[in-house]
């Protein structure tokens, strides 16, 4: 029987580790804890089922709150680009849009106290 | 542990979010991506994950509801996003985190997920940050002992229920816990 070890660091510092190492290493890693290979599987057929139900859940939810209208692509949206040339930029230049847009810095915002009673994320 | 988690999205997971509501309302297909942010909006639920955004969020979404076609869009995000406020504290937790290598608007959504509450003032910090950003991700898992040591040493000199707070876990959309019980 295999002697059972504690890891002196985190699971997520080990994650750190492997994805610093070579590909020849994490297929060796594979081979070296086989029972991976399974749960990747099982997690990746999970994750895909759940994104489906999620997406036919919104969709459904998105067509209630339009009352069965639908989004037309030539729409104004924001910084005078319509809905369909804002959806078409690449992801870059969408995320610095939003930058522009949401022009809020944090550390302006007045800090809040909050009730005696708050409750910690514990 | 009594009460829902929170989660707050970070920017880009709400962008992500509402970029995948726009897509469905104008029957476009989504990218991995969004359908993975929009499972966790799919999740959240009073009962035991409320999801919070940042106010530059919120500041953008109070300019396309200004929009009429958008209002009913923005509307359905807002059932299940409320915005998180700095708390007390906030400013100086995020310098400290400045101080770890985090730029300052990475530091400021890590550190309202420590110093940050709802709009009743009625808890302080979050469970989770959700996030799609590999490098920060990568940083906090690598710092997170010595982020935590500084947690502790900042505490000391606190009263309730500052005192209590805690460091969020920082995953991935699909990485969030879909039942309470395993929380750890």
């Amino acid at each position: 029987m295999e002697a059972r070890l504690v890891l002196p660091v985190s699971v997520e510092q080990v994650a750190v580790v492997v994805r610093q190492m070579s590909r020849a290493d994490r297929e060796r890693l594979l081979d070296l804890v086989p029972d991976l290979h399974q749960i990747a599987r099982q997690a990746g057929r999970g994750r895909l089922d759940d994104g489906l139900a999620a997406v036919e859940r919104a969709r459904v939810e998105v067509t209630q709150a339009l009352a069965g209208r639908r989004l037309s692509l030539d729409e104004p949206f924001l910084g005078e680009l319509t809905l369909g040339q804002y959806l078409r930029l690449p992801d870059q230049e969408r995320g610095r849009l939003w930058d522009d847009w949401g022009q809020v810095d944090l550390e302006d915002l007045e800090e809040l106290d909050v009730r005696p009673d708050a409750m910690p994320a514990r | 542990m009594s009460g829902p988690m929170r989660c707050l999205l970070d920017k880009v997971v709400a962008r992500r979010i509402m970029e995948a509501l726009l897509k469905l309302a104008s029957a476009q297909d989504l990218i991995a991506e969004e359908v993975d942010a929009l499972s966790l909006y799919e999740r959240s639920d009073v009962r035991w994950l409320r999801l919070f955004m940042a106010p530059p969020t919120d500041h953008i979404l109070e300019r396309l509801v200004l929009s009429t076609p958008y209002a009913p869009l923005i509307a359905l995000f807002r059932t299940r996003a409320e915005v998180a406020r700095p708390t007390r504290y906030f400013k100086r937790w995020s310098r400290r985190l400045r101080d770890q290598g985090f730029t300052r608007e990475d530091a400021a959504i890590l550190a309202l997920g420590t110093f940050g509450t709802s709009p009743a003032a009625d808890v302080l910090g979050m469970h989770f940050v959700a996030t799609l950003d590999r490098p920060m991700l990568n940083h906090w898992q690598t710092r997170q002992r010595t982020i935590q040591e500084r947690l502790v040493a900042m505490q000391r000199q606190l009263d309730p229920p500052y005192r209590d707070a805690f460091l969020p876990q920082i995953r991935r959309p699909e990485n969030i816990v879909q039942e309470p019980q395993s929380i750890a």
